[in-house]
C-alpha cells in the first residue's frame, strides 16, 4: 500500500491510503477489536465472537477463531508500515537512477518493485523491527479481548494477581524476543544494502 | 476569518505568527486536529457544566439502560451514567497525555544535552537507555505499574520512564550533529563558556524536533494509558478514565456495546487529532524530520 501511495503521490489513491494510515494508527487496538466483533460476529454472525480452539479440534475451528484477532492486531502495524514505506519510497523515487530505469523503458512495476522498493527497504525493515514492540503490546490487549489463552493473557492475569515471578518471566521472554528480532533486522541490512558492513 | 486573523496579526509584526498562520493554511488537516483537540480540552475543563451528573453516582435500579434522552450514552451495570463518565474521563486522558509529553521531553532533553556533549556521561547514560529500550514501552509501563499501586500519578511516571529513552536518543543525535556545525565552533573559538553554548546555540535548535516528538508522545501516552486501564493495571477503578469505562464494559459488550463504543470514539478522535497536529507540525517545522520518523 505504501508503494502504491508513493507511486500515485498526491492523487486520490495516495490520499486514501494515508487517511487509512493516520486513522489506523490512532484507533486503539481494543476499540478496533470490539468494533470488529460487533460488526462481523454479532451483526453479521459470520465468525465466532471469542475463544480459542486447539488445532487438534480441526483446522477450520482453529483458523476461524484467529481471523478477527489477527485482523485487529494487524491494522495498526499495517498503518505504520504503509506510512514509512511511502515516505521511504518518495525519497528513492526522486533519485536519478529511477529516472534512468524509466528512461530505458522498464515497466512501471519493474521500476517500483525491482529498483525503488529494494533501495527503500532499509528504513522499512527498521520500522518492522521497532514495530514488533507494537505487536507485543497488541498481543496482550488482543488476547484479553478475544479470550485467547496465550502469553498476553497470562501477562494480564499475572498483573491482576500481583504474581511477580510470572510478570518477570514474561517480560524477560518478550524483551529477549524483541532484542533478537532487532538483531536479525540489523543483520539483514547487509543483505539489503551491500555497502553496510559490520 | 483567515483574512481577519492575519490583518489583526500583521500590526504586531510577529514573524512567528505569520509562519504559524501560513502553516495552518497549507495544512488543513492540522486545523482539524487543533479544532478537535481544542474541543476535547474544553470538554475536559467544562465537564461539570455539560449537563453531567456525578460520574460515580450509582443507581442500581437504572442499570444497563440503553442510550436514551435521559441517559445519552446509556448506563453501566451499576447504573452510572456513561455520558458523565466519558466527559469526566477526558480529564484523565488529556492530563496523562499532556503531562507525559511534558515530563518525558524535559527529562529527555536534559539527558540528551548531557549525553550529546559530555563523552563520559554519554557512555554511562546511553547504556542505561539501551537497556530500557530493549523492553517494549508498554510492557515496561505494565511492569512498573505492577510494582506500584494504581494511581494517576504512577501511570504518568510509568509511561514517562518508558518514553524517556526515545527522546534522549533523538536529542542526542541532534546535539551530536549540531556540535560539528561552524557556528558552534565559532562560539568555542570566541571563548564562549560551555553552559552558554548549550543554552544559546544548541538548545534553541532542539525545540523543533522536541515539539514534534512531544506531540507523538502525547498521542501514544493516551493510548498506553487506555491500554493499562483496560487490562486493569492503570488508573484505579474509582476514577473514570476512558480505558476504565471500556474495561468495565468488557464482560457486557454483547448486551451493552455502547459502554465500549462511546469512550472508544472519544479516545480515537482525540488521538487522531493529536496525530494530525503532530504531522502538520512535522511538515511545517522540519521536512527532513519526516524521514527519521
Amino acid at each position: 500500500m505504501g508503494v502504491l501511495a508513493a507511486w500515485k503521490a498526491g492523487q486520490w489513491l495516495d490520499r486514501l491510503v494515508m487517511a487509512f494510515a493516520v486513522v489506523g494508527f490512532s484507533v486503539p487496538i481494543f476499540v478496533l477489536a470490539y468494533l470488529l466483533i460487533f460488526g462481523v460476529s454479532v451483526g453479521l454472525d459470520l465468525l465466532p465472537v471469542q475463544g480459542y480452539a486447539s488445532i487438534t479440534d480441526g483446522f477450520w475451528p482453529f483458523l476461524e477463531r484467529l481471523i478477527l484477532p489477527s485482523f485487529a492486531l494487524g491494522i495498526t502495524f499495517m498503518a505504520l508500515i504503509a506510512r514509512i514505506t511511502r515516505a521511504s519510497m518518495l525519497d528513492v523515487l526522486a533519485q536519478d537512477y529511477i529516472r534512468t530505469a524509466q528512461a530505458k523503458g522498464l515497466a512501471a512495476d519493474q521500476v517500483l518493485l525491482g529498483h525503488a522498493l529494494k533501495n527503500a527497504a532499509v528504513p522499512i525493515v527498521t520500522t518492522i523491527g521497532i514495530g514488533i514492540a507494537l505487536l507485543i503490546s497488541g498481543v496482550v490487549v488482543t488476547e484479553t479481548v478475544f479470550a485467547i489463552p496465550g502469553i498476553g493473557r497470562l501477562t494480564v492475569d499475572a498483573i491482576l494477581r500481583r504474581d511477580y515471578p510470572i510478570i518477570q518471566g514474561v517480560i524477560l521472554i518478550f524483551s529477549a524476543t524483541y532484542v533478537l528480532i532487532n538483531l536479525a533486522v540489523d543483520i539483514s541490512y547487509t543483505f539489503l544494502d551491500p555497502r553496510i558492513r559490520y | 476569518m483567515a483574512t481577519a486573523a492575519s490583518d489583526t496579526l500583521k500590526p504586531t509584526g510577529a514573524a512567528w505568527r505569520d509562519m504559524i498562520a501560513g502553516a495552518l493554511r497549507r495544512h488543513p488537516t492540522m486545523i482539524a486536529g487543533f479544532v478537535i483537540l481544542g474541543a476535547m480540552i474544553a470538554i475536559a475543563i467544562l465537564a461539570p457544566y455539560l449537563w453531567t451528573i456525578d460520574p460515580q453516582a450509582v443507581s442500581p435500579i437504572r442499570r444497563l439502560r440503553q442510550p436514551s434522552e435521559l441517559y445519552w450514552f446509556g448506563t453501566d451495570m451499576l447504573g452510572r451514567d456513561i455520558y458523565s463518565r466519558t466527559i469526566y474521563g477526558a480529564r484523565i486522558s488529556l492530563a496523562v497525555g499532556l503531562s507525559v509529553a511534558l515530563f518525558s521531553t524535559l527529562v529527555g532533553l536534559v539527558f540528551g544535552l548531557v549525553t550529546g556533549y559530555v563523552r563520559l556521561a554519554d557512555t554511562i547514560i546511553m547504556r542505561v537507555m539501551d537497556g530500557l529500550m530493549s523492553i517494549p514501552p508498554i510492557l515496561l509501563a505494565i511492569a512498573l505499574m505492577a510494582l506500584t499501586k494504581a494511581s494517576v500519578e504512577n501511570v504518568i511516571v510509568a509511561i514517562t520512564i518508558a518514553e524517556v529513552p526515545r527522546v534522549t536518543r533523538l536529542i542526542r543525535s541532534v546535539v551530536l550533529s549540531l556540535r560539528e556545525q561552524p557556528f558552534v565552533e565559532a562560539a568555542i573559538a570566541s571563548g564562549t563558556g560551555f553552559v552558554r553554548i548549550l543554552a544559546r546555540h544548541i538548545l534553541p535548535n532542539t525545540v523543533a524536533p522536541l515539539l514534534v516528538q512531544g506531540t507523538y508522545i502525547c498521542a501514544s501516552a493516551m493510548i498506553t494509558e487506555a491500554i493499562l486501564s483496560f487490562i486493569g493495571a492503570g488508573t484505579p477503578p474509582n476514577i473514570p478514565s476512558w480505558g476504565n469505562i471500556m474495561a468495565e464494559g468488557r464482560s457486557l459488550f454483547q448486551i451493552a456495546f455502547y459502554i465500549i463504543l462511546f469512550p472508544g470514539i472519544f479516545l480515537s478522535l482525540t488521538v487522531l487529532a493529536v496525530n494530525l497536529v503532530g504531522d502538520g507540525m512535522r511538515d511545517a517545522l522540519d521536512p527532513r524530520l519526516a524521514r527519521r520518523m
